[in-house]
């Protein structure tokens, strides 16, 4: 594993930023305990659950709630004079940048504006934005720590038997349900809080 | 030729550059004459392409000769050795952007 140190131009050194260890780490994970094929949605949500633990890492090691967190990768390495707040947002997608040098964040987080495009394994770094999205909106609808219920759901659905290689978003948002109802019950607010979740991000089940 | 450098870490790392041989500097403009010459621009179509790890450049690259033109597509991992001179040629004059 290799983190750049920047050119200071547009970045300062990766690897002092928690979120961003944090990803690349989760990237192994995601690789050996679950099957997502890196491209397309499969690929953005590869990529989503690397950010999605990748920040449960940081809340985590600071002790935050849901409420605490500001949702952000990569908050520390955006050099001086870059106009922006981190790589990726969370919660809201598409709203971590927009300099001259580095472009505006193209992340969108709704699927009415899903970008089809050849480039970035079919913008595996573009749409992760969506279930990423998902994800805040589960654990800001159960409150308390995002890594008790909202990060099991989540990390249960990665390793589920029915989940496929080529995952849709969709297929991935039925599992998650699936994997609420296991462990907490049909009626559960957790299931309720996953489905009002994908739907919030157009995503009905 | 077309070069254009997505993927990274995140989706703001895109570079994109549209040159002629004639407009590379010495090390590029050899670097790119070493690959039409021998092996030929058509012999990496038929390599593996598709890397293993996450959060790797993708590189794309067309070479035009005339009517002829190849269009290449290798992540980092599997970037050829004999493409590498090209790629950090065409990389480093995309990034000379005016500050």
């Amino acid at each position: 594993m290799i983190f750049g140190d920047g050119s200071g131009r547009l970045f300062t050194r990766l690897a002092q930023s928690l979120t961003v260890c944090g990803h690349e780490v989760s990237h192994g994970v995601v690789q050996y305990d679950g099957p997502l094929v890196y491209q397309g949605q499969s690929g953005a949500l590869n990529e989503s659950m690397a950010d999605v633990l990748g920040v449960l890492v940081e809340q985590w090691a600071l002790g935050q709630t849901v409420e605490q967190a500001d949702w952000l990768v990569g908050r520390e390495i955006l050099a001086p004079g870059v106009t922006g707040k981190a790589l990726r947002s969370l919660a809201e997608p598409g709203t971590a940048y927009d300099d001259d040098l580095l472009g505006k964040d193209p992340q969108p987080g709704h699927m009415k504006d899903f970008v089809e495009t050849d480039e970035d394994n079919g913008g595996v770094h573009i749409n992760s934005g969506i279930p990423n999205r998902a994800f805040t909106l589960v654990a800001k609808r159960l409150g308390g720590n995002a890594w008790d219920d909202a990060g099991r759901i989540w990390y249960a659905s990665l390793g589920h038997e029915r989940l496929l290689p080529t995952a849709t978003f969709h297929q991935f948002a039925r599992i998650t349900r699936y994997v609420a109802s296991t462990l907490f019950g049909n009626e559960s607010r957790q299931v309720l809080a996953v489905e009002e979740a994908w739907s919030g991000v157009g995503i009905g089940l | 030729m077309h070069f254009r450098r997505t993927g990274g870490l995140f989706a703001g790392n895109r570079v994109e550059l549209d040159v002629s041989q004639d407009e590379l500097d010495p090390a590029g403009a050899e670097a790119l004459a070493r690959v039409i010459d021998n092996p030929g621009p058509a012999h990496f179509t038929e390599l593996p392409s598709k890397g293993i790890g996450a959060d790797e450049y993708q590189y794309d690259l067309t070479i035009r000769r005339g009517e002829e033109a190849v269009s290449l597509r290798f992540d980092e991992s599997r970037l050829p050795p004999e493409l590498v001179p090209l790629v950090e040629a065409l990389e480093q004059r995309a990034l000379e952007r005016p500050e």
